[in-house]
């Protein structure tokens, strides 16, 4: 054992990334460590459910006309935080097969308690561990740059974080929306990129494309009829569902415009650096040729990141007696908007930046031999 | 409206694509067909992880096969993402039962659809939920194996003597390149889905540690985690693939 420990010492007296892979490691695991005894941080009680007693109650029909259980759990717990830590409490519970509203219970759940019910999971747990996974498997896997998408995403939610906290309310949201978005464009890019001539012209292709599919949006929007926004998730009582539409439509394509924006600034730069000489309609062409290959992709990947999040309300209208047709008519002509503006922001995004990145790049060059 | 707009994002792919954006119009339709067909086998109530494999199954077939044509590129790119979708199937089932992230969420829950509809569906929710996250992180990921592989293979094609673990160095390299933006497009589609759940959950005055621990918040993070790990692991395995593929095809070329 001690022999194993010192070699795995001199391993990692020597070996730099190592070391660094190691702190990273002990970290993760302290940071889970942390979370799981986390309960005294909390004001709500939290109950540590040690028994759980199942029955089946009864049987009745769903909506298909076939069967559906219904169960009854006893929960068995101790609070472990709070006034009454230590205290022990039961907790009546009742689910059915499909676990819509009500969930199933096991040993070893962490709950809050309130009242005499369960107002949710603890789950922060959960998500510490799978956050640091992911950043564990990036900085493994994919090294700096792995670092440096951490570093950006992080950003990116700390500003999307403080950003919607400094506004007072949501009256206001397009505005403060769009100043964020400079800032978000500006720290992905130049925290992926670095500060060079190509990640100038991929903000600007992003910016342009913004606001031309916000423009073409409008001019649509203005001489058709209004888009029903009743039917948007998640409504509730937000009294100006347009400017929210419109900053969701901003921020959901930004993401999509600007991988476009960097995949073809990126390699077109590349070629004026091999070869300043090359024409423009040579750049134009070559511009092209990647611009095919990603557009399809990227709206892939959009369609079913928007197209999944339907899925379990769907269920609920398909089963009961909603015809698919209505539902694409009626419930879901907000997201079915906002992908086709953001699929066109793609597609726009293709020409935008490489005529934008020719002209600067060939600009550049110029420049260079005014000067010799 | 929606006529409209449809119209232009037709009109715009073809003017720019020309041949191949018209395929990737047809490709396009084809996905959206398959995801409308596998809601609504799930609907009529048929078995879940079954069905999620089929719609994913096929769903690769035409984006890889249809878009990019049958290949080495396009084969080993699919049975890199039929592996990592499956390694990566059981553990989001495990985190999704362990942490009770199916059925409606806080939101959803307390909205109209309650009260309107009956939700005994039986269809296990948990399951509907896996199924959901796999299917989302779906377009992400194949991207990512296509644009590996791809790269590979030109490096291969440029230097037919080159070793077999330089060639999966140039792959992975290319991957670190993209990885970085790929994850930031994934950040910012499910930021814009939530921002008008941030909205609302302000006006309600959520305190931070229940918002911390919802369900709304972790079914957003949690797809968006998901698709982001299987984005840096398709990484290594596509690119060892195409790698060992490559040798596979050489060996078989010589030896004929």
């Amino acid at each position: 054992m001690k022999k194993y420990g010192k070699r795995i010492s001199r391993y990692l007296m020597k070996n730099k990334r190592g070391r660094f892979y190691c702190v990273a490691g002990v970290l993760y695991l302290l940071a889970i460590l942390f979370v799981m005894n986390d309960a005294w941080l909390y004001q709500t009680p939290i109950v540590k459910v040690t028994k759980v007693v199942t029955i089946v109650e009864g049987k009745s029909k769903s909506t298909r006309g076939t069967e559906e259980t219904k169960y009854k759990q006893s929960l068995y717990g101790k609070i472990i935080n709070g006034e009454d830590k230590g205290k022990e409490v039961r907790i009546a519970n009742e689910y059915t097969t499909t676990e819509m509203l009500a969930q199933k219970y096991h040993k070893g759940d962490r709950v809050f308690y309130k009242g005499s019910s369960i107002i949710g999971v603890k789950r922060d747990t959960m998500l510490v561990v799978m956050l640091g996974f992911l950043a564990l498997l990036l900085l493994g896997i994919a090294g700096r740059q792995g670092g440096l998408t951490i570093i950006t995403a992080m950003m990116n939610i700390l500003i999307f974080v403080i950003g919607f906290w400094m506004a007072d309310d949501t009256s206001e949201i397009l505005s403060v929306c769009s100043r964020l978005i400079l800032f978000f464009a500006v720290v992905t890019l130049v925290g992926l990129n670095g500060i060079h001539r190509k990640t100038f012209a991929a903000l600007l292709t992003t910016l342009c494309v913004l606001l031309m599919i916000m423009g073409i949006f409008d001019l649509v929007m203005q001489h058709m009829e209004e888009l029903d926004y009743s039917t948007m998730e998640y409504l509730g009582s937000i009294d100006n569902p347009d400017e929210i539409f419109h900053a969701e439509i901003m921020l959901s394509g930004l993401g999509a415009i600007m991988d476009v924006a960097v995949a073809i600034s990126v390699a077109l730069s590349e070629i004026v650096e091999q070869k300043p000489e090359v024409k423009f309609v040579e750049l134009f062409r070559s511009g092209r040729e990647i611009g095919y290959d990603i557009m399809g992709t990227m709206i892939n990947v959009l369609l079913f990141v928007f197209g999944c999040g339907l899925i379990p309300t769907c269920l609920i209208r398909m089963n009961n007696e909603v015809r698919f047709v209505t539902i694409v008519k009626l419930h879901i002509p907000c997201e079915l908007c906002r992908f086709f503006v953001e699929s066109i922001g793609i597609v726009l995004a293709i020409p935008v930046s490489i005529f934008i990145t020719a002209v600067m790049m060939k600009l550049s060059v110029k420049k260079r031999e005014k000067r010799c | 409206m929606l006529i409209i707009l449809g119209l232009i994002l037709m009109i715009v792919i073809v003017l720019v694509g020309g041949d191949r954006g018209a395929m990737s119009l047809i490709a396009l339709a084809g996905n959206i067909l398959c995801l409308s067909l596998a809601i609504w086998l799930y609907a009529v109530g048929a078995p879940v992880f079954l069905v999620t494999a089929g719609a994913g199954i096929l769903i690769s077939c035409i984006t890889l096969f249809y878009q990019n044509g049958t290949n080495i590129k396009t084969w080993s790119a699919f049975l890199a993402v039929a592996i990592t979708m499956c390694v990566l199937f059981a553990f989001i089932y495990l985190v999704v039962w362990k942490s009770g992230a199916g059925g409606l969420n806080e939101i959803q829950a307390a909205g109209e659809d309650v009260f309107y509809y009956n939700m005994n569906l039986d269809i296990s929710m948990p399951k509907v939920a896996t199924a959901v996250i796999v299917l989302s992180t779906l377009g992400a990921v194949i991207d990512m194996a296509l644009t590996v592989t791809t790269s590979v293979y030109e490096v291969k094609c440029h230097k037919p003597d080159i070793k077999m673990n330089k060639l999966v160095q140039s792959g992975m390299k290319i991957g670190k390149d993209v990885i970085g933006t790929t994850v930031n497009t994934l950040l910012f589609a499910y930021l814009g889905e939530s921002l008008l759940l941030f909205a609302y959950l302000r006006m309600q005055n959520y305190s931070i540690e229940l918002l911390l621990n919802s369900k709304i918040l972790f079914q957003n993070c949690i797809s968006m985690i998901f698709g982001a790990i299987s984005c840096t692991m398709i990484m290594p395995v596509s690119a060892v693939l195409i790698a060992k593929n490559c040798e596979l095809f050489d060996w078989m070329e010589n030896s004929k």
